[in-house]
């Protein structure tokens, strides 16, 4: 790893030390209480821990003389403490979140390309006013100059994730502190119908909430301060089930009506080794993210009867138990063979390619649904926004999407028209900015 | 309490204050946090103790010769960015004043490291229109009280820049108030599609001697994400 | 107080209604049971040996004829003979035939002296890309035919019980087996049916006698 901090002027480092004093002066000052946490905090949480604490709503300020009032609390339109709207996940840490994080309800990524003549000082004021932004809408404030601040009320643990597209390295002129393996994805032309308007981008913004209208409002308010940068490329919306409407903590379930991310690390050391970057260098404790819009042609997959599909999947839809087993995180057994004497989880099946053979080179999924407007053909436009996290991509996302892509039974239904990767950089602390640590 | 932040409130500055008080998710803003209820007493912030606060380095300190430290933290600043837009010449600056002494103080006067030209201006209804114009007496600060400097309402005007304030960009601005104080904080330019009042110029006694428009609404052709033209709305100055 | 006179009366409408949708509805319940046989995927067609045979010798090949192309997708056959392991075979497909060569393949228990019963599991991927499952039992050796139960080497970790076969595609099973189970209760759905679309028809006819318009105008409707 060859990245290291020291080819971006080091310009903020005072601001940064100023803070720091004012943090450690003004941290009494605080009032607020914090509610109970919401239990739905899954598997682990590291140094962030995206664990659900309560926003008490604060109450607002006594009246003061200016009538728009755009930065403190609204009153009347605070949301109750303990409810989905009021839950909120930390922005500082070590970690950014939205990538361990449990899943949130809806999904907007938004790509940009950087605007010509933006190098690492712009950016960097760029990722400092988002930082900020983030830093406030994911607490239950209203960013700054927001002129409809009742609509940040509800963090609804809204998380916004920062990514860099390979290509803004070289854009910011630092081609090498662009993490190893870390690229643009391998073609791959047995299944792959790529699409420009849902591939590539220099930026990438991911943010997520149990709350449409929290995500459509933060998205607005971070378009707002990135559209001088940065030019809007794609965005991508998905969505998961409503809070609420299935169990807590059970498997999301793709459109296709599959069990789908039963496999994704849990344990700290699990995660520690598959999904965090772990340096040297200013990458210490990010991730790479892939994204990959799949289009699903549910007309075909219709067509299948019930264990047609079960055997491409290689799991049951009931429940996502592997054919070899009778519960969703049962172990596959990868050998068994059933009464015609085959292999019980095909060798096409999804589930044994996906898993390969050899020490597990897991990934963290954290896929999305989407579905737009049916074509004139009135045939559902529908399928997966996906989106996985891992420590390198060259190690575990490719030879697995290599596998999938000559192998897979999937393949008859499912088509990638949309690609893209971004370097997730890692979290920041209370008055830095994500992405610090490549540009000061 | 908060003697760091009566010298340098910054953005980060609140920021890490927030984020600095076990990660409260639902940390106010120092508006509120330090609203008279719960406001540290004022005694505990005296203008001897704060001459030993942070230092700012040198670099800083150009806007202002401060020689007072004062009991009012700002928080929240920003200011209205002009890079892309009509009227590069004037814009103005945004926050949220917490006077944490025991006796009502006024903003007199402001300066800004990028101007020689700062006003304070309120938002008046002047002939059926709602127009700004210096404030007459300067912008109070009640004893244990906020005071919120914003679009549509009072602010801090930065008039005769020449040349555009980009979005990222930070304006330095330093207050001085009625007890010879001074409040110096550094405002982070963000886009802005509000904010254009039309500009009553002269002092609030002389009316209408000047009219202009602080037309920064069109944003920079991009995108196009954002359709607000927002409008903000105002009954009292 | 009597309503303006309905011919036919509302009530009688209304029940008319509900039969004519009742038989629509069944109509179209028992057309839809059918409809996938019509719809079937590949189908085994024949075989070599063929299924439920007795052959002298065991086979060099086994030779899977269906009704149309086989995509050349991951075929794969298991020959299992009894108290054997199955051994997997990656056979060749050409058209609609699949063949699969034995000569070069150890196949545990082929050279049994007494009579065997041998299973070919088969598992392709049809030409609209669906996954057709099935198997087929001959004997080795003369002797009695061989019956359906043959020990299969049980599954390490076993498949589940309640699904002996569990074939992927239900219109396609193979022809060596008795009687398509799935088929039977089609068929089952479909009496019923009819029997039920008559009895509503008898109680219609019956209940418009009941109510003939020599009734007269109803009280309180």
């Amino acid at each position: 790893m060859g990245e290291s901090s020291d080819q971006a002027p080091r310009r903020y480092s005072r601001r940064r030390l100023l803070l720091t004093g004012a943090a450690a002066a003004a941290g009494g000052a605080a009032t607020v209480a914090i509610g109970g946490g919401v239990a739905l905090a899954q598997g682990r949480q590291d140094a962030a821990p995206p664990a659900l604490v309560d926003t008490a709503t604060a109450d607002t300020t006594p009246a003061d003389t200016a009538p728009a009032d755009t930065t403190v609390g609204v009153e009347g339109d605070g949301v109750a403490a303990g409810t989905i709207g009021s839950a909120t996940v930390p922005f500082h840490g070590q970690h950014q979140a939205g990538i361990t994080t449990p899943a949130q309800a809806f999904a907007a990524f938004c790509a940009f390309d950087l605007r010509k003549g933006v190098g690492a000082v712009r950016l960097a004021k760029l990722l400092r006013l988002l930082s900020d932004d983030i830093e406030r809408i994911t607490s239950g404030r209203p960013a700054l100059g927001d002129t409809a601040p009742e609509l940040a009320a509800a963090p609804a643990r809204v998380s916004v994730t920062i990514g860099f597209g390979p290509a803004l390295f070289d854009r910011v002129g630092m081609p090498g502190a662009r993490p190893a393996g870390f690229a643009d994805l391998p073609a791959f032309p047995e299944i792959d119908k790529l699409e420009d308007r849902y591939g590539g981008g220099d930026l990438l913004l991911q943010i997520c909430a149990d709350d449409p209208i929290t995500v459509a409002h933060t998205q607005r308010m971070l378009l707002k301060d990135t559209r001088a940068f940065a030019a809007m490329r794609w965005v991508q919306r998905g969505f998961l089930r409503a809070r609420g409407s299935g169990s807590e903590g059970s498997t999301p379930r793709n459109l296709m009506g599959q069990v789908d991310g039963t496999v994704n690390p849990t344990l700290d050391a699990d995660v520690d080794r598959l999904v965090w970057h772990p340096g040297p260098g200013w990458f210490t404790g990010g991730t790479m993210m892939v994204l990959r819009r799949i289009r699903m042609d549910l007309n075909a997959w219709d067509a299948l009867d019930r264990s047609g599909m079960e055997a491409a999947i290689g799991r049951r839809l009931s429940n996502g138990a592997p054919l070899t087993g009778t519960e969703e995180h049962d172990e596959p057994d990868l050998t068994a063979t059933d009464a015609t004497g085959l292999l019980a989880i095909a060798d096409f099946a999804h589930l044994r390619l996906a898993r390969g053979i050899g020490p597990p080179l897991q990934i963290r999924r954290r896929p999305y649904n989407y579905d737009d407007s049916p074509g004139s053909d009135g045939d559902s436009d529908v399928g997966q926004v996906f989106c996985s996290f891992q420590a390198d991509i060259a190690n575990q996302f490719v030879p697995m999407q290599q596998r999938l892509a000559a192998g897979d039974l999937m393949n008859a239904w499912l088509t990638p028209i949309g690609s893209a990767v971004f370097a997730i950089p890692p979290g920041c602390q209370p008055g830095g900015f994500i992405g610090e640590g490549l540009l000061t | 309490m908060t003697i760091a932040t009566a010298r340098h409130n910054r953005r980060w500055g609140t920021a890490a204050a927030c984020a600095g008080a076990l990660l409260l998710a639902g940390c106010g803003s120092s508006g509120q946090s330090a609203s008279p209820a719960s406001s540290p007493s004022p005694s505990a912030v005296s203008t001897a103790d704060v001459s030993t606060a942070a230092v700012p380095s040198a670099g800083s300190s150009s806007a202002g010769s401060s020689s007072v430290e004062s009991g009012v933290t700002i928080a929240d600043t920003w200011v209205k960015a002009t890079a892309g837009t009509e009227n590069t010449s004037m814009t103005a600056a945004f926050g949220v004043l917490t006077n944490s002494t025991g006796q009502d103080l006024t903003i007199v006067s402001a300066s800004n490291d990028v101007t020689d030209r700062t006003e304070l201006h309120e938002m008046a209804m002047v002939d059926g229109a709602m127009v700004m114009r210096p404030v007459a007496g300067g912008i109070p600060i009640p004893a244990n009280g906020t005071t919120t400097l914003a679009p549509g309402g009072l602010h801090v005007m930065i008039m005769d820049a020449k040349t555009p304030i980009a979005p990222g960009d930070d304006v330095q601005v330093t207050l001085t108030l009625s007890d010879g104080s001074t409040v110096l904080f550094e405002a982070t330019a963000k886009e802005f599609a509000g904010a254009n009042e039309s500009y009553n110029g002269g002092s609030s006694a002389a009316m209408d001697t000047k009219t202009t428009s602080m037309d920064v609404g069109s944003s920079p052709a991009q995108s196009g994400c954002d359709d607000a033209g927002t409008e903000v709305t105002s009954t009292d100055g | 107080m009597t309503s303006a006179p309905a011919s036919p009366h509302p009530g009688a409408r209304r029940l008319r209604f509900v039969v004519v949708s009742l038989l629509m509805l069944l109509m179209t319940a028992a057309l839809s049971a059918l409809a996938p046989a019509a719809l079937a995927h590949d189908a085994l067609v024949s075989s070599n040996p063929v299924a439920g045979s007795v052959v002298a010798t065991a086979p060099a090949s086994i030779e899977l004829v269906f009704n149309q192309d086989i995509k050349n997708f991951q075929p794969k056959i298991a020959v299992t003979i009894t108290g054997h392991d199955p051994v997997e075979i990656v056979p060749t497909v050409n058209g609609p035939r699949v063949t699969a060569d034995l000569t070069s393949v150890d196949l545990p228990g082929r050279d049994s002296a007494d009579p065997v019963s041998w299973r070919v599991g088969y598992r392709i991927i049809s030409a609209d890309g669906h996954p057709v499952t099935g198997l087929l039992d001959f004997s080795v050796g003369s002797g009695p035919a061989p019956t359906a139960v043959i020990g299969t080497a049980p599954a390490a970790g076993g498949s589940t019980q309640a699904e002996p076969i569990p074939v992927a595609d239900s219109a396609t099973v193979n022809a060596g087996q008795s009687g398509d189970p799935t088929t039977s209760t089609r068929w089952w759905w479909i009496g019923g049916a009819l029997v039920i679309a008559a009895a509503i028809t008898a109680i219609v006819i019956a209940s418009r006698r009941a109510n003939s318009p020599a009734d007269g105008p109803r009280v309180g409707s």
